[in-house]
């Protein structure tokens, strides 16, 4: 019986080279196999999609949704009387006005009615009040300091008239109070005009 | 017959075939791998057109905007979203009522389908990032954004590659800034920076680089 040796080749020096620059020629084709990884079939925030008419994969709620857990008709959620949808205007600020409150409608303020009404709130917001016609209203005028609170919080999520509401920006109403709160502070000092 | 090639020859193929031909592949290569790290192939710097008129940052920042009036979501979400045609309808529906160039927010507002702006940045998916955090730990907009108020057509500033995000993930101290500085786009490192930067990572209790290194925060 014969004994099959296998002739195995000892690697040369030559062969090893030879091998590393095929390999490294094959590694080649090893790049931009990994798109699927960058693109994947799922939707960021505010993606576009082909799927609904409206070309938005973010679909709007439908109207009147609640979050589970998140229904609250207390006085400070509706700004009316009781919590009830078309009862009377809370008279003043269901919420304990504390300084960090203070401070908070001082720098929402700034963002969201500043442009408008002004930093100080008499209507001549940086550049854009001119154009409005009739323009931003001055929190000093008696009517609106008059308002009660829940009217101004009424303001502020719903927009009145030629005022868009802030609702959808200023989503929490603790917010919208800690507004109001500062608006109130502002009118005991009105600015010499 | 004579012979073509001389002794001379063999030095001459081995000389290409060893030194040659991996000096070429190596000069490829190296192109290659300093294309794809550069900032050019990037597109940084490189304005992204918009639809119609597109939306000018430079002016309406110059009107004392805050960016948050517009990108309302950044200190709650991962995302900072672009905003809906309401909040530019609150003032267009007043100034400029006529101009061609807002043509297409009317009649997004009209038709009730969303403006579809262009992306500027866009990590892969394979990445998760979110807005909120940064943003509360005293990272600003204009240390990744660049100075975003003076940019007409807003354009990218940073190539966004892993090493920059491990890069501050290492070192923030070179980076955060007070918390009323974050939304200021033109601010500049004060010059003890690092010293500052270092009694800021205390304060805002940020983590140490062996976490904010870990692969699962950021390839979850
Ligand atoms: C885009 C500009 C703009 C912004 C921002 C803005 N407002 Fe107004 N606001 C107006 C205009 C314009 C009016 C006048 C509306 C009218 O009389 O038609 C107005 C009116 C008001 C009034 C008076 C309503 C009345 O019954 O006369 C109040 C109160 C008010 N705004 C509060 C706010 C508060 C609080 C904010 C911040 C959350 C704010 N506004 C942000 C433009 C703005
Ligand atoms: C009046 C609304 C408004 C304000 C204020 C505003 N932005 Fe924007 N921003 C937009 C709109 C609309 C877009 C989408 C169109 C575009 O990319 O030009 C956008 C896009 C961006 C983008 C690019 C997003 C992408 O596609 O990658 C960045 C970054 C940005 N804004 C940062 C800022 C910063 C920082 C500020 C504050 C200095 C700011 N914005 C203020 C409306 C606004
Ligand atoms: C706070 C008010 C305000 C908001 C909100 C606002 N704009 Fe403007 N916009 C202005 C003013 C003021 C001008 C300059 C008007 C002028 O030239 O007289 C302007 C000008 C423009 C122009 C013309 C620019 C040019 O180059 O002439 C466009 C386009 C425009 N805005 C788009 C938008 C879009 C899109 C949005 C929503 C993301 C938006 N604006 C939100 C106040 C606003
Ligand atoms: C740590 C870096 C960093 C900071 C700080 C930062 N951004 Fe961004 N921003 C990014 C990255 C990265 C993306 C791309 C996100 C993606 O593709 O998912 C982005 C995307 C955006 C977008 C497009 C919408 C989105 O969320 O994808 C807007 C708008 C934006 N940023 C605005 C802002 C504003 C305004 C600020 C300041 C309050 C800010 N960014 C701060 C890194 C940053
Ligand atoms: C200029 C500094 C800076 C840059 C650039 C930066 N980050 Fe961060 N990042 C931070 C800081 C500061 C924190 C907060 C750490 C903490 O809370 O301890 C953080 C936290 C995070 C977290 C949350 C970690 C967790 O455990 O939840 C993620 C995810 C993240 N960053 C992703 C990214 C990505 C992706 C990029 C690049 C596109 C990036 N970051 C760029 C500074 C930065
Ligand atoms: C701070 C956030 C962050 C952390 C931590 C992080 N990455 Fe990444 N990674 C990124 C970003 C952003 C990209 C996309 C870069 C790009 O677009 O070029 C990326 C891309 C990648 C890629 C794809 C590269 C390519 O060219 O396709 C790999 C692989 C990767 N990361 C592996 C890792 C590993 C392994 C770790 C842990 C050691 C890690 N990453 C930790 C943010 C991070």
């Amino acid at each position: 019986m014969s004994r099959i040796t296998a002739h195995r080749r000892r690697p040369t020096p030559a062969g090893f080279a030879k091998f590393a620059v095929a390999a490294c020629c094959l590694l080649w084709f090893t790049t931009a196999c990994h798109l699927e990884m960058y693109d994947q079939p799922k939707y960021k925030p505010l993606q576009q999609s082909d799927f609904f008419a409206d070309g938005a994969a973010q679909r709007p709620l439908v109207e009147h949704t609640v979050a589970r857990g998140a229904t609250r008709l207390d006085e400070a959620a509706t700004g009316r009387v009781g919590g009830m949808p078309e009862g009377a205007y809370v008279p003043s600020n269901p919420l304990t006005v504390t300084p960090e409150l203070l401070s908070r409608g001082e720098e929402r303020f700034a963002i969201y009615c500043a442009v408008c009404h002004g930093r100080v709130g008499n209507g001549k917001g940086s550049a854009v009040y001119p154009q409005f016609n009739p323009r931003p209203a001055s929190f000093y005028d008696p009517r609106i300091v008059a308002m009660p609170d829940g009217e101004l919080f009424d303001v502020i999520s719903n927009g009145r008239r030629n005022m868009y509401g802030y609702r959808s920006r200023i989503q929490t109403v603790e917010d919208r109070w800690a507004i109001i709160a500062y608006i109130r502070e502002l009118q005991k000092n009105p600015p010499a005009e | 017959m004579a012979q073509i090639f001389d002794r001379r020859a063999n030095t001459l193929v081995r000389l290409t075939l060893f030194v040659g031909v991996p000096l070429v592949l190596a000069i490829l290569g190296g192109i290659w791998y300093l294309f794809g790290w550069s900032d050019w192939h990037r597109d940084v710097g490189v304005p992204v057109a918009q639809p119609g008129g597109g939306f000018n940052h430079q002016l309406h920042v110059g009107l004392k905007l805050d960016c948050r009036y517009c990108h309302n979501a950044v200190e709650v979400s991962s995302s900072a979203n672009v905003p809906p045609t309401e909040t530019c309808m609150g003032c267009h529906s007043q100034i400029l009522t006529q101009s061609e160039k807002l043509a297409f927010v009317r009649e997004s507002w009209e038709t009730n389908t969303p403006i579809q702006w262009n992306r500027v940045h866009d990590l892969p998916k394979f990445v998760y990032f979110n807005h909120s955090l940064h943003v509360a730990k005293g990272v600003g907009c204009s240390t990744c954004h660049g100075n975003i108020a003076a940019m007409p057509v807003v354009a990218k500033s940073k190539a966004l590659f892993m090493s920059w995000c491990l890069d501050c993930h290492r070192n923030p101290e070179q980076y955060v800034r007070p918390r009323d500085q974050i939304y200021n786009t033109a601010w500049t490192p004060p010059a003890d920076q690092l010293a500052q930067g270092k009694k800021l990572v205390e304060e805002y209790r940020i983590r140490s680089a062996d976490q904010l290194t870990n692969c699962a925060i950021c390839h979850r």
